[in-house]
C-alpha cells in the first residue's frame, strides 16, 4: 500500500464484556496523540463497539461478523447464526484481507494470540515475511497457570509466540504475576516480554476525601455476569450498621431478565439508584465511600488508579455462565488477581464461595473505616508504555520514510 | 444505512428468518442496534468530495489503497458467505467498481438484485453517472432484477431516465418502504416525551449536514410569534456551531426544543400537529402517511433528488413545497399560521407496502429458498 505515514493496526477479539474494546480505544487515543500523522485501524467484531465514545482522529474501524457471546447465559443473541466454521472462515479471510491491504508497521493483537478458533494464524503467517511487526498484548493474568499451559500446548500457542510474534507486551507487573514463569515460556519467548503496567485512564484526579457525599458504589463491569454480586449487594444494604445511599451500575451488557430482577429488587430497597452505564465512571469511583465489584481487569485497574476502598468478589464461573455457576467450568483469572492485590493490602477480597449478604455488609463497614489504600508500588502507566513500545517498534522496522509525528 | 436496516428487518418477518449480512461503510458506530438475524461487516468509509469524487475519511492515505482494501474485504466476505441473494444499494458495481470481482466470483450461484431509491437525481445527471460507471452494462450482465423502492405513479425511472429495454424489463416496483406500521398499536410508546406541548410542529433535517439553514429558519419562525411551539431534530451530522446556535436560541424558554438524534422519529411524528421537513426518502415517506400538514423544503444541491420528490408529492396534494432560498423565518411563520386542510390519505394515491412485500419479492427471485409466510407486524416496545 502506498503512502508514507505510519500505520498501526489493533485487533481486538469480541468475547464477552466491554474491557477489551475500551482498552483498545485508550491505546488508539494515546497513539494518535503521540503520532498525529499515524493512520490507525481497529479491527473487531465486538458488539461493544456500539457503546463506545468517538474514535480518535485518523482512526478507522473494520467491523467483522460477531462471534456470538454477547449476552448473559441462555440468552445469547448470536448474530448471524451461521455454522461456527463458516463464521470463522469469513472472519479469518476478512482479517487477512484487511491486514494485507493496510500493511501496518505494527499490528497489536489483544490478549488472544490466535484470535478466536485460530482465525489469526493465516494473517500472522502472511505478515511474517513483511515489514509488519507483530505484537501480542497480554492481560496481567489470563487464567490459572496450568490451564493456560494446557490450552497453549493444545492450540500450538507456544510455537505461535515463538515464530509469529516479535514482541509481547504485558498489561501488568512481573512482581505481581510473572508470566514467563507461570506459563513456562521458553527463554527465547520470555525475552520478548515487556511488562508495561496496568492500563488505566488518564491520571486520577485528587480523591474527594471530605466524605460528605458518603455513598456506596456497586459495579457490575460490562454487566453480563453481574447479577449474583449485585443481588448480594442489595441484600447486604439493610444489614449495614448505618443506612448509606448506594449507586448500582449494571453495565450495558446485562441481559433483560437479569436487569428486570435487579430493578424490582432495587425498587424495594430504599436509597438505591440503578444505572445501566456511566460513561464517566472515574468521578464516581473517586468519591464513593466503598466500591463493591468483581475483579475484572478494567474495573480493578481503575480502583487502583483512584485509590478506592474496594471489596471485591471475583468471578470464577466462566464468562456468561453465571446461571450454571461453576458447573459450567471455572476461570481463575479474577481470583488470582484479587489474591495478589489483597496480599498487598490494596483491596479487600471475599472468596466467591464465602459470599453472603451478612459477610458483604460486614466487610463494607470495615472497609469504610479503613485507611485509604496506597498503591504506589503498582505501575499504572500501561497506556503510555504500550504506546511507546508500539512506536519504538514501528520506527525500528526500517521504514524511515514513514512519518511518525 | 437506515433503509437497508429496514430491509434487513423486513426480511426477518417470516417464519424462518434468513441470515442477513449487511456490508456497509461504517457511519457512526452504535447509532443503531441490529436484529438478531442480522450481522454487519463495516468498512472504512469514503466521503464525497465537492466534485464527484470520493476520498477516504480518515486513516487511509489514498483512495486507491482504501478501494483495494474494501474490494478485498467485500469479495472475501461474499465468497465465503455465499449468499443466495445480494441486494446492492444504488450502485450496481459498488463504489468505483469495488464489487466487480465479487459479481464475477458469485455469478451462477448468487442472484443479484439492484435496489434503487424512488428517485436518484435529475435525469441528465443520472444518465451521465450511469454512463461513466457502466451501470447499465453491469445490470445487463450481472443482475437478475432491479427493485425500485417507489411507485411508478409518483416517478417512473424507466421513462424518466430512458432506461434501455432489457434493463427496464428487469425492473419492478416494491412500493415505498414505510416504517411506521411497525409502530402501530402502541399507545404507551411516548410516555418519556410527555413534557412535549400538546400541539407542536416538528422540524426534521435528515442527518443534519446541510440542515442548518432550515433548522435556523424554523427556530426563528417559532420564536417570532407567541403560541407557536416547535421541536427540531438536528441529526447527528449537523455542524457543532449550528447546533450550539440552535441550543442557545432554545435556552430559557419552552416553546422551542432541540434534540440531536432520535432513534424512532416516527414516534415524534405521530405527536406533531404539523411537520416542516427536508425531503429525503425516509422522512418524507414516514411523514406523508400521517395525514398532517407538511411543508417540504428540499435539498437542491448537489443533487436535485429531493426537489423532484417534493414536487411530485406536492402534485399529488400531499405536501406544500418551499424552495430553500424562500424558506425565511417569515415565510415559514406564515405557513405555520395558514389554515391548511388536512391532506388526502396518502395511501390512496401512493403504494406504501414495500416492506411487507419484500419477502415475496425475494421468494420470486429464489423460489423455495425463503420461508415467507409472514408474521404479523411487530410492535416496537
Amino acid at each position: 500500500m502506498p503512502g508514507d505515514s505510519l500505520r498501526i493496526a489493533l485487533f481486538t477479539h469480541d468475547t464477552f464484556g466491554l474491557g477489551h474494546v475500551r482498552r483498545s480505544l485508550r491505546f488508539l487515543r494515546r497513539l494518535s496523540e503521540e503520532a498525529p500523522q499515524a493512520a490507525l485501524l481497529l479491527v473487531s467484531g465486538s458488539p461493544a463497539l456500539g457503546f463506545m465514545e468517538d474514535l480518535p482522529p485518523r482512526t478507522d474501524v473494520v467491523k467483522i461478523p460477531t462471534m456470538a457471546r454477547t449476552g448473559s447465559s441462555g440468552n445469547r443473541p448470536a448474530h448471524l447464526p451461521l455454522p461456527l466454521a463458516d463464521l470463522t472462515g469469513i472472519r479469518e479471510r476478512v482479517i487477512r484481507e484487511t491486514m494485507l491491504a493496510f500493511s501496518p508497521d505494527v499490528l497489536l493483537v489483544d490478549n488472544f494470540p490466535l484470535g478466536s478458533r485460530g482465525e489469526l494464524k493465516s494473517t500472522l503467517e502472511a505478515l511474517r515475511g513483511s515489514a509488519t511487526k507483530t505484537v501480542l498484548g497480554l492481560r496481567d493474568i489470563l487464567d490459572a497457570p496450568e490451564i493456560v499451559r494446557r490450552d497453549w500446548m493444545r492450540q500450538g500457542t507456544y510455537d505461535v509466540l515463538d515464530h509469529l510474534y516479535d514482541a509481547i507486551l504485558v498489561y501488568g507487573m512481573q512482581e505481581l504475576f510473572d508470566v514467563a514463569e507461570a506459563y513456562a515460556l521458553p527463554p527465547p519467548t520470555a525475552e520478548k516480554l515487556v511488562y508495561c503496567g496496568y492500563v488505566t485512564d488518564a491520571p486520577a484526579p485528587p480523591r474527594n476525601e471530605n466524605g460528605s457525599d458518603g455513598f456506596l458504589l456497586a459495579t457490575g463491569g460490562g454487566g453480563g455476569d453481574a447479577l449474583p454480586l449485585l443481588t448480594a449487594f442489595l441484600d447486604a444494604l439493610p444489614l449495614l450498621p448505618s443506612p448509606t445511599p448506594a449507586i448500582l451500575l449494571t453495565g450495558p451488557l446485562m441481559g433483560a431478565a437479569d436487569r428486570a430482577a435487579l430493578e424490582s429488587k432495587a425498587s424495594r430497597t430504599p436509597g438505591v439508584t440503578l444505572r445501566t452505564f456511566e460513561p464517566n465512571f472515574a468521578p464516581l469511583l473517586s468519591s464513593a465511600q466503598v466500591v463493591v465489584s468483581m475483579c475484572g481487569y478494567n474495573t480493578t485497574a481503575e480502583i487502583l488508579a483512584h485509590r478506592a476502598r474496594a471489596v471485591v468478589v471475583p468471578r470464577t464461573w466462566r464468562y456468561g455462565e453465571h446461571e450454571k455457576g461453576e458447573a459450567g467450568g471455572r476461570e481463575w483469572e479474577q481470583l488470582l488477581r484479587a489474591r495478589c492485590l489483597a496480599k498487598m493490602g490494596l483491596i479487600d477480597l471475599i472468596e466467591p464461595e464465602a459470599l453472603t449478604p451478612e459477610r458483604l455488609a460486614e466487610r463494607i463497614a470495615l472497609r469504610a473505616a479503613a485507611p485509604q489504600p496506597d498503591p504506589h508500588t503498582v505501575s499504572l502507566d500501561g497506556v503510555n508504555r504500550v504506546a511507546r513500545e508500539i512506536l519504538n517498534l514501528a520506527s525500528s522496522n526500517g521504514q524511515e520514510g514513514r512519518t511518525i509525528a | 444505512m437506515r433503509r437497508n436496516l429496514l430491509i434487513s428487518e423486513a426480511l426477518g418477518q417470516v417464519d424462518c428468518p434468513p441470515h442477513v449480512l449487511l456490508i456497509a461503510g461504517a457511519p457512526e458506530l452504535g447509532a443503531f442496534t441490529l436484529p438478531s438475524h442480522v450481522d454487519a461487516v463495516m468498512l472504512p468509509p469514503f466521503v464525497k468530495t465537492a466534485g464527484s469524487g470520493y476520498v477516504p475519511r480518515t486513516a487511509f492515505d489514498s483512495t486507491k489503497s482504501l478501494l483495494a482494501m474494501r474490494a478485498g474485504i467485500i469479495r472475501a466476505t461474499l465468497d465465503l458467505f455465499l449468499p443466495d441473494v445480494v441486494i446492492t444499494d444504488k450502485l450496481p458495481r459498488g463504489l468505483m467498481g469495488e464489487l466487480d470481482a465479487a459479481l464475477d466470483d458469485l455469478s451462477g450461484h448468487t442472484r443479484f438484485v439492484l435496489g434503487l431509491r424512488d428517485i436518484l437525481d435529475h435525469p441528465l445527471a443520472v444518465h451521465r453517472d450511469w454512463m461513466a460507471d457502466g451501470n447499465e452494462a453491469a445490470i445487463r450482465e450481472s443482475y437478475d432484477a432491479v427493485w425500485v423502492y417507489g411507485d411508478p405513479s409518483v416517478y417512473d425511472p424507466r421513462y424518466e431516465y430512458g432506461l434501455s429495454h432489457d434493463v427496464s424489463n428487469k425492473l419492478r416496483f416494491t412500493g415505498y418502504l414505510d416504517p411506521s406500521p411497525r409502530l402501530k398499536g402502541n399507545g404507551q410508546e411516548l410516555t418519556h416525551e410527555d413534557r412535549l406541548p400538546a400541539r407542536f410542529t416538528l422540524c426534521l433535517v435528515g442527518g443534519g449536514q446541510d440542515g442548518g439553514p432550515l433548522a435556523r429558519g424554523f427556530a426563528r419562525a417559532v420564536l417570532d410569534a407567541p403560541g407557536r411551539h416547535g421541536l427540531v431534530i438536528t441529526g447527528p451530522f449537523m455542524p457543532a456551531e449550528t447546533k450550539a446556535e440552535l441550543c442557545s436560541l432554545a435556552r430559557g424558554q419552552n416553546r422551542l426544543r432541540v434534540r440531536e438524534f432520535v432513534r424512532h422519529p416516527g414516534r415524534l411524528l405521530r405527536r406533531a400537529e404539523r411537520v416542516v421537513t427536508m425531503c429525503g426518502y425516509n422522512a418524507l415517506t414516514e411523514a406523508v402517511t400521517l395525514g398532517v400538514p407538511i411543508l417540504g423544503v428540499p435539498r437542491v444541491k448537489p443533487r436535485i433528488e429531493q426537489l423532484i420528490r417534493a414536487q411530485r408529492f406536492a402534485d399529488l396534494g400531499l405536501i406544500d413545497v418551499m424552495y430553500p432560498d424562500d424558506a425565511s423565518p417569515d415565510a415559514i411563520g406564515s405557513w405555520l399560521e395558514n389554515d391548511i386542510p388536512p391532506p388526502p390519505p396518502a395511501d390512496q394515491c401512493i403504494d406504501f407496502k414495500g416492506l411487507e412485500r419484500l419477502p415475496e419479492f425475494v421468494e420470486d427471485i429464489i423460489p423455495g429458498r425463503l420461508s415467507y409466510r409472514q408474521k404479523p407486524a411487530r410492535e416496537v416496545p
